[in-house]
């Protein structure tokens, strides 16, 4: 049993009136890595601030290892960030700036050495000691921002939109390699970032934060198959919503009608008859009816069709409703004006919609 | 091509005969036997044994230097404080004082000069080395704010973050991080600061008194009566100085790329 590592208590911060972080629990692992994910302004970079001390909570507690830290200066918290734009010491030598901490914190200078050397071999960076960060690329530089931070043992590692200033083919690079990193030295790492493909493949948790409160967390594979808010199953990934009213319910089972007007019949999970809800399926979740496919099929008129590869996305037309699906390039598909689509109930999120009540 | 190329060169050099032709001809005028500066007539180093048995100038040098290097030291360290102040704070007139800055730049010296001494007669403050100084620091500092200011604009103030994240206290933070983070702006502030100081002549004219004679005054005095070649010599040395100073400042900017290339 793992202990927590990083505790937030009903966490607020107000800039001048505004609300940022409207009352945030949350619990993180040591050794885990968790992703705050959000849209920009969404408060996840202040959440994770406040972990570091730069900001100030406006109400609630921080704890880091058990020990309350609400009132702890940064340089006090054993904690240590990476910041955006990495914020390097231009003037120093990639050397003397993973050493910054340890000679800050005091550290015998022969400790020092040997630390700072292996973590330049974790980042494989040896070589480049003595060069100055604007002699170094994005990556590099990236690399010098995580060693400085990682050379100092923090408990937790912030990390705040690291990768975001890298092109596309260093930062698949660069979440391998922060994940081979952080699966060596088993630090708790909270990472930030509002590129849903990032907290995907690294987090062991991701935290959906929206609007300044936690609207999920969970593991990527529950967030993309159980999203809890109509928010959460748009921001992951794909999503085909489609509002849906409660017909008739039994004891087990429930009938809905979908608004493209279609009926289907899910598990009767305390509906009431006439209570609206929010079906989502995702495209890859539509196959191809065959013409004796009777339950949930309907037909859909086709519209643009985007080649990508391994399959083909087809945007189209239900009774007004715009919807998505895939088509794998293997399946017996000719681009038709009209196709008929099913699904299978037992895939599909429904979820109470939200909307209505408020 | 070729008459292009020629053109070219021609060009290049009738801009630095405008350039260096007057001070070649200084310098060779210094070596020069007659004390007029219409003929040579023969080779001397008279000029530079009366000009170092001149104790005026000599005195006036001296001077010079003292107000030079005190009023650049004093003019960098505030001026460095104030333009951090005005980066990292927001205080109510900030942008008031932002544009004041550029007054003492812009306005003629001469105000600049006049201004200062009513304001020494109205303190009743005796005209001399103390008076000079001040001067010479109140028209410097606005120099070194907005060069360190310019540095400051490109520069990512995450450091001051980082560098508490890792463990700095303010005052690390600052000496170690902040400090050097903006060195290049400091040392171009206080290489401004200097050159103005060495040579001013209108400032200085109003604000010197008995006693405190600097350099340009006292050559400016000396060529009321027509200029004499102990002033060429005086110069002659004075461009030597510069040109050993410029030398020793490329050299090292060389090797720091020849270093930085490796």
């Amino acid at each position: 049993m793992k202990k927590v590592m990083v505790s937030l208590k009903n966490v607020f911060k107000d800039y001048d009136e505004k609300k940022i972080i409207k009352g945030i629990n949350l619990d993180i692992m040591e050794g885990e890595f968790l992703t705050l994910l959000g849209p920009s302004g969404c408060g996840k970079t202040t959440l994770l601030r406040t972990i570091s001390g730069l900001e100030k909570v406006s109400s609630g507690k921080i704890y880091i290892d058990g020990e309350d830290v609400t009132d702890v200066i940064p340089r006090k918290r054993a904690v240590n960030t990476i910041f955006q734009n990495f914020a390097l010491f231009s003037h120093m030598t990639v050397e003397k700036n993973i050493e910054f901490g340890l000679k800050m914190k005091k550290v015998p200078k022969e400790e020092s050495r040997k630390r700072v050397k292996e973590i330049i071999e974790l980042i494989q960076m040896e070589g480049f000691e003595d060069r100055k960060p604007s002699q170094l690329s994005g990556g590099q530089q990236q690399r010098v921002a995580l060693a400085r931070g990682l050379v100092n043992m923090p408990k937790v590692l912030l990390l705040d939109e690291p990768l975001s200033s890298l092109d596309m083919k260093l930062r698949k690079q660069m979440e391998i390699d922060l994940q081979r990193i952080q699966k060596k030295l088993g630090i708790t790492f909270i990472y930030v970032t509002h590129d849903q493909d990032e907290a995907l493949s690294m987090s062991d948790r991701v935290a959906i934060i929206n609007n300044g409160v936690i609207e999920q967390i969970d593991t990527p594979k529950n967030l993309y198959n159980y999203p809890k808010t109509k928010f959460v199953a748009d921001f992951i990934g794909e999503s085909n919503q489609f509002k849906a009213v409660v017909v008739s319910c039994e004891k087990d089972e429930a009938i809905i009608k979908l608004e493209i007007d279609l009926e289907i019949k899910i598990k009767n999970n305390n509906y009431d008859v006439g209570e609206n809800l929010v079906v989502i399926i995702r495209p890859e979740q539509f196959k191809l009816a065959k013409e004796r496919d009777v339950t949930n099929c309907f037909y859909v008129k086709t519209k643009e069709h985007i080649y990508n590869g391994a399959f083909t996305k087809v945007l189209g037309k239900v009774a007004k409703k715009e919807i998505e699906f895939i088509i794998y390039n293997d399946d017996e598909y000719t681009k038709n004006e009209e196709v008929k689509l099913k699904f299978n109930s037992d895939d599909i999120v429904i979820l109470e919609d939200n909307d209505e009540q408020k | 091509m070729q008459r292009h190329k020629h053109l070219k060169n021609i060009f290049i050099l009738i801009v630095f005969l405008f350039l260096y032709l007057p001070i070649i001809t200084l310098i060779i005028f210094s070596f020069n036997t007659s004390s007029l500066n219409i003929v040579f007539e023969g080779f001397t180093l008279d000029w530079y044994t009366k000009l170092f048995s001149n104790s005026a100038l000599l005195e006036a040098l001296l001077n010079t230097i003292i107000v030079s290097v005190v009023s650049t030291g004093v003019s960098t360290i505030i001026g460095s404080l104030a333009a951090i102040g005005l980066y990292k704070f927001n205080f109510w007139g900030k942008e008031l004082i932002n544009k004041l800055l550029y007054i003492p730049v812009v306005i003629p010296e001469i105000v600049l000069g006049i201004s200062l001494l009513s304001v020494y007669t109205l303190l009743k403050l005796d005209l001399g080395m103390g008076t000079l100084i001040i001067s010479h620091i109140a028209f410097s500092i606005p120099f070194v704010i907005i060069s360190v200011r310019t540095v400051l604009n490109s520069t990512n103030f995450q450091i001051e973050e980082a560098a508490h994240d890792l463990g700095a206290n303010e005052l690390k933070t600052f000496f170690y991080v902040i400090i050097p983070e903006i060195m290049p702006g400091i040392i171009s502030g206080a290489t401004l600061a200097f050159t103005l100081s060495l040579d001013d002549v209108i400032i200085s004219y109003f604000t010197a008194g008995p006693g405190s004679n600097t350099l340009p005054l006292q050559i400016y005095s000396m060529i009321k009566t027509g200029i004499t070649p102990d002033v060429n010599a005086l110069t002659t040395l004075m461009i030597v100085v510069i040109m050993i100073v410029l030398m020793i400042s490329s050299l090292i900017q060389i090797r720091k790329i020849k270093k930085e290339a490796m």
